[in-house]
């Protein structure tokens, strides 16, 4: 399960995890617009998030790999009540 | 999380969208899912393995601001998700039952439902298709963290206030009580529940 989970969040975004990544976000807006999820496209310079940029730019400078670029999920082979 | 009880809360990007479009002050403090896993899955026998094909059958979706890209794909394959003459939208729990008991054609699920609820049962992946709505070209940015505009620039009031023999961490010490929070676990028995806690 936690793999699954796993896929969805690493690799993550080029500016780490957490960071909203600008396409994702701007794809997102752009559906949400074009099938009447929202009204007016979020204007540019109110974009409603705020980059967790300074928890991750911590754990940057402290090593620690925000992105894991190279991750690969793993093969986990399921069976009938997960034994 | 409006009536001040939390700080916080999980929620789709989308929906998160809608909110705001509506006026709520509601603010993305970081984007969990790098990607959307949103995944309708269909019994392999009932021949039904496009959008498309769902016209005239019941399609199941937790709704509650997670069905939009559900929704979007409907849409774009010319079927109203709102004309019961077209779909039948189906509230499902966060369980898979209704799909293992064929009492819909389709059930939406992701991939960890997949591979947790259906899998495990013994179903094989050889007899169900799997639609993602990546896929189907409406894939949206799924589990973020929100607060609200106002609870930020508070606590950060507060942060600028406080003296270095504060450890700022103080302003993000209150626990998440209640709100728009959807938490993945396990219970007991070891199958997961997923739950939506919603403000009343």
């Amino acid at each position: 399960m936690m793999n699954e989970i796993d896929k969805l969040v690493w690799p993550a975004s080029a500016g780490g995890v957490g960071v909203m990544d600008k396409t994702g976000f701007n794809t997102t807006a752009t559906i949400a617009k074009q099938f009447g999820v929202i009204k007016k496209a979020p204007s540019a310079g109110r974009v409603p998030h705020r980059p967790g940029g300074e928890a991750v730019a911590e754990l940057k400078s402290a090593g620690t790999d925000v992105v894991d670029s190279g991750w690969k999920a793993l093969n986990v082979k399921v069976s009938p009540g997960g034994k | 999380m409006a009536s001040g009880q939390a700080q916080f809360g999980v929620d789709w990007l989308p929906s998160l969208l809608a909110a705001r479009d509506k006026g709520t002050d509601l603010v993305n403090v970081a984007q969990v899912f790098a990607r959307s896993g949103m995944t309708q899955l269909t019994w392999k026998s009932s021949g039904i393995n496009t959008i498309a094909k769902m016209k005239g059958k019941k399609v199941a979706n937790w709704l509650g601001g997670n069905q939009y890209e559900l929704f979007a794909a409907l849409t774009k394959a010319g079927i109203d998700p709102n004309n019961k003459s077209d779909v039948t939208i189906v509230q499902q729990p966060f369980d898979m039952n209704l799909f293992l008991q064929h009492k819909g054609r389709l059930r939406v699920g992701d991939d960890l439902q997949r591979a947790r609820q259906v899998l495990e049962t013994g179903v094989k992946d050889s007899q169900i298709n799997v639609i993602k709505m990546q896929n189907a070209g409406t894939g949206m940015l799924e589990d973020g963290l929100f607060s609200t505009g106002s609870w930020l620039s508070s606590a950060a009031t507060r942060r600028s206030r406080s003296s270095s023999s504060r450890p700022r961490s103080r302003a993000g010490s209150t626990a998440v009580t209640t709100g728009r929070l959807r938490e993945t676990s396990r219970s007991s028995t070891g199958r997961p529940c997923r739950r939506v806690i919603r403000p009343g």
